[in-house]
């Protein structure tokens, strides 16, 4: 029985010294990347893409489901968005309130005749809708059958686009307005940074002779998303963004900045982006279309279209990146209750679990390259088996203190061990998000988090790996899940008086 | 000394690297609020700075002729020189300032930000920054002085199209088509990587912000560039300069076995009105992907000749596929004039009427 305790106790040391070791290089790497990026990024170099014919369309796809509250807004947020070429697709989904009603009524829509040429199969779609308001002519508006979920209102929008590019986000979240420019730009830069190969093709019949090309073509890029509870909204226009005043939205914007900027960035320095959130992320429309779009059937559509779109790429033999900007360009109302919050939680652990057994030929696999030998272990290693070694750790160290075998001393120490490297990488990640920008108005909201960071591995923490192992037990049970409802409380002047009141 | 160490327990060292990592983030924390004084710092100085520069501008805004010599600014700068001194960011956060007030500030009157730029010798920051090794360093004072038309020798820039880092060799390259006296695009000869999207805005930018350039044979290049990206960008420029001596050139690139390359070389060929590749486009299309029959249409449209249009019409009535009967259609919408675009509508079926009106 020692032996065996002595074991896990040395197997659970090198796990978690692993995992640190990664997170040191992810460190490193995110530093690099964000430094980087910020030398780049001056202001006024957005602009060439603003006034360019070159400016790639971009069409925004918003699934609407029962958002009567705050469609209105967003969407007129979404219509103002800084970028030359694109046009809005909102997809109402089947709603049940007044979603429909208030945005023919607002954006003076009228049905059309509409070629929509269904490339994904998706539930079948009623009505389309354009304005007859010259100011609202980006807008179009497709109603549906409900598909039961986010992706099925994707995939329809992804039918009904124009252009080469497609940005798919929550209907409910907020844009920066500066969106579109900044996450097209890795499409547009890419480059490999080699020179070119001495390989030629001849033309025949002309003599020409072209090099080979070894670039890179970019599938998806992402940026943060943060939490918009207790900042002040206006007509869909963040006028006063702070941190979450309730401890659970806190505790959720820490692990996002944690989660993008330190995680994220680091992957992309190497090109190993797991996923690109659902929440916002800018795709190519013809490597989606041609893996089939978004799986209605999967818990983590978004990590699922990804993970297909990199291996049709490598299938193929085409080069391709995955990119993470850093700049927080999307802000959403996170759960405010536990209920909520555990049904998401549970969810993503869910799709996690889904994503390892559809593409497990995958893991260690040489032939998927960096997905097969860095993206997937790391997501099956240190995200999937984390949570349940450390509850086992946990039935370890309750076993240990009932037989009266515990030290005390050690146990404390390695705790405090793990606690302090968990600390140094939420205050790293913290730094991170000022030198990208100043999210927060002032220095005191700014030490608040820092603050935060301090209970969070205590709080927080293990609510997570509680709801991860819910997640894992339901997808071991074939327990049926729903998406349930979000309960978004809006932005409009409800949540101005509210955060007047602090 | 050395047995003290060997002896030392293994959870004494994991004692003392929880004491270092708290320190460590105690330290960050200490250097988040430094960044944030920082920031503070800075938007202040800028508030401070925006007020003086409109006033600034709008009091020379008037002025119905802009002097060349830059004495006219005269005391009007003073305030701004007090403010700035020789304090190195508040100089930075001028330069930025000032480029980016040229991007909103159209014709002769971007001159003042250039004139305030020399004469507060900003000039001497950005040659400075160029200089230096490190590279954003000299990819920033690159790009500085060709935003503020600050000319600098041609040899001076072409070391640094040949630099290692991709992000100098950008700036090198925009700055060198801005500033070359002879001929703007030699840089071209040394392009060993790909030209992205993004400097090809860029390149675009400059050509439409500057007086002229001396003539470029870019048909040369696109005959015997080995760099894809560069006959791209040859195409492309050659096209938009209606450089018809380039049109035998681009034919070549048809028979090439990349069907992008091939699909800007049928742009261009329809933006140069090439007559004479007409039938070429015509005979070919049956063999090509969707993308270049696109691109053919839509060059047939261009040229505009009875052949094209009929063809094009051909295609609208008798297409197989739907997305090269909504091409057609836009085509012949936006090429056609409106009574011969409303003589066609009237003469084809409801069916065919129903589509145009949907494209």
């Amino acid at each position: 029985m020692q032996k065996v305790v002595d074991f896990y106790q040395s197997f659970i040391f090198s796990y978690s010294l692993a995992m640190i070791l990664v997170y040191l290089v992810l460190a490193w790497l995110s530093f690099i990347a964000v430094r980087n990026y910020i030398k780049r990024s001056k202001g006024y170099n957005l602009k060439d893409i603003v006034d360019s014919p070159f400016a790639p369309g971009i069409s925004v796809i918003a699934p609407a489901y029962n958002e009567g509250l705050t469609i209105i807004d967003n969407v007129r947020a979404l219509l103002t968005l800084e970028y030359p070429l694109f046009e809005v697709i909102i997809v109402n989904d089947g709603s049940t309130d007044d979603t429909l009603e208030k945005l023919i009524d607002r954006f003076e829509l009228l049905e059309i005749d509409f070629f929509y040429n269904e490339r994904i199969t998706t539930m079948p779609v009623k009505r389309f809708f354009k304005s007859v308001n010259p100011a609202y002519e980006k807008l179009l508006v497709i109603d549906k059958v409900n598909g039961k979920g986010k992706a099925d209102g994707s995939n329809v929008g992804i039918n009904a686009a124009e252009f080469d590019y497609f940005l798919c986000t929550d209907v409910d979240c907020i844009l920066g307005k500066d969106t579109l420019l900044r996450l097209i730009r890795p499409f547009l830069e890419e480059k490999n940074r080699k020179r070119m190969s001495n390989r030629t093709l001849l033309i025949p019949d002309t003599g020409y002779i072209h090099t080979i090309g070894n670039e890179r073509r970019v599938i998806a890029t992402g940026a943060p998303l943060r939490m918009i509870n207790s900042s002040i909204v206006d007509d869909g226009v963040i006028t006063r963004f702070r941190p979450p005043v309730k401890i659970l939205p806190r505790f959720q914007e820490l692990e996002y900045i944690r989660a993008y900027l330190f995680s994220k960035m680091g992957w992309s320095a190497i090109n190993c982006v797991p996923n690109v959130s659902g929440g916002l992320g800018l795709f190519d429309k013809d490597i989606a279309i041609k893996v089939g779009g978004y799986d209605p059937r999967s818990f983590a559509e978004d990590i699922d279209m990804v993970t297909r779109m990199s291996i049709y790429m490598i299938e193929n033999h085409l080069k391709y990146a995955v990119r993470y900007i850093p700049n927080s360009l999307c802000w959403t109302e996170g759960p405010q209750t536990l209920n909520v919050f555990s049904r998401q939680r549970t969810r993503w652990a869910r799709g996690l679990v889904q994503i390892i057994k559809l593409h497990k030929n995958v893991l260690f696999n040489a032939k998927y390259k960096r997905l097969g030998l860095v993206i997937f272990p790391n997501n099956f290693i240190f995200e999937f088996l984390a949570p349940i070694l450390e509850t086992i750790g946990i039935g370890i160290y309750i076993f240990l203190i009932c037989v009266g075998e515990i030290n005390w001393n050690n146990t404390f120490i390695l705790l405090g061990f793990l606690y302090a490297a968990s600390l140094l990488f939420t205050t790293m990640a913290i730094l991170w998000d000022q030198m990208v920008m100043k999210s927060y108005k002032t220095a005191r909201e700014v030490i608040l988090m820092c603050l935060t960071a301090i209970i969070e591995p205590l709080v927080y923490h293990p609510l997570i790996v509680y709801f991860s192992m819910r997640g894992y037990m339901h997808s071991l049970f074939r327990k049926e899940l729903s998406w349930g409802n979000m309960q978004r409380t809006g932005f409009a002047g409800g949540k101005t008086k509210k955060d007047k009141n602090g | 000394m050395e047995k003290m160490y060997k002896q030392v327990p293994f959870i004494v060292v994991i004692e003392i690297a929880a004491l270092c990592i708290l320190l460590t983030a105690f330290a960050l924390v200490c250097i988040v609020i430094s960044v944030r004084y920082r920031y503070q710092r800075d938007e202040k100085f800028k508030a401070s700075l925006a007020e003086i520069i409109d006033n600034l501008i709008l009091e020379l805004i008037v002025v119905e002729e802009i002097p060349k010599d830059i004495e006219y600014l005269g005391d009007s700068v003073a305030d701004l020189r007090a403010l700035v001194g020789n304090v190195k960011w508040k100089r930075q956060i001028l330069i930025e300032k000032l480029i980016e007030l040229q991007w909103n500030i159209a014709g002769a009157n971007r001159k003042i930000m250039v004139d305030i730029y020399l004469s507060l010798e900003l000039f001497k920051d950005s040659l400075k920054k160029i200089s230096s090794t490190v590279w954003y360093n000299r990819m920033q004072g690159l790009q500085e002085v060709t935003y503020m038309d600050y000319a600098i020798t041609d040899l001076d820039i072409l070391q640094f199209t040949l630099n290692s880092n991709a992000d100098v060799r950008s700036a090198a390259r925009c700055a060198y088509l801005k500033f070359s006296k002879n001929d703007s695009f030699r840089f071209l000869d040394e392009v060993q990587d790909t030209l992205t999207v993004v400097e090809l805005i860029e390149f675009f930018r400059i050509i439409n912000n500057s007086n002229g350039f001396g003539n470029s044979n870019f048909a040369n290049w696109i005959r015997y560039s080995r760099n894809k990206t560069v006959v791209s960008c040859c195409i492309r420029f050659a096209a938009y300069c209606n450089e018809v001596n380039a049109i035998e050139s681009i034919r070549g690139v048809l028979g090439g076995n990349d069907h992008g390359l091939r699909a800007e070389a049928i742009n261009a060929l329809g933006r140069l009105k090439a007559v004479s590749v007409e039938d070429e486009l015509i005979a070919i299309y049956g063999s090509q992907p969707i993308e270049c029959q696109k691109e053919i249409l839509f060059a047939l449209g261009m040229i505009g000749s009875a052949t094209g249009i009929e063809f094009v019409k051909s295609e609208f009535l008798n297409a197989k596929l739907f997305e090269v009967k909504r091409i057609a259609g836009r085509v012949l919408a936006r090429f056609l004039t409106k009574p011969k675009f409303e003589k066609f509508q009237s003469s084809i079926g409801i069916e065919h009427q129903h589509i145009l009106k949907i494209i």
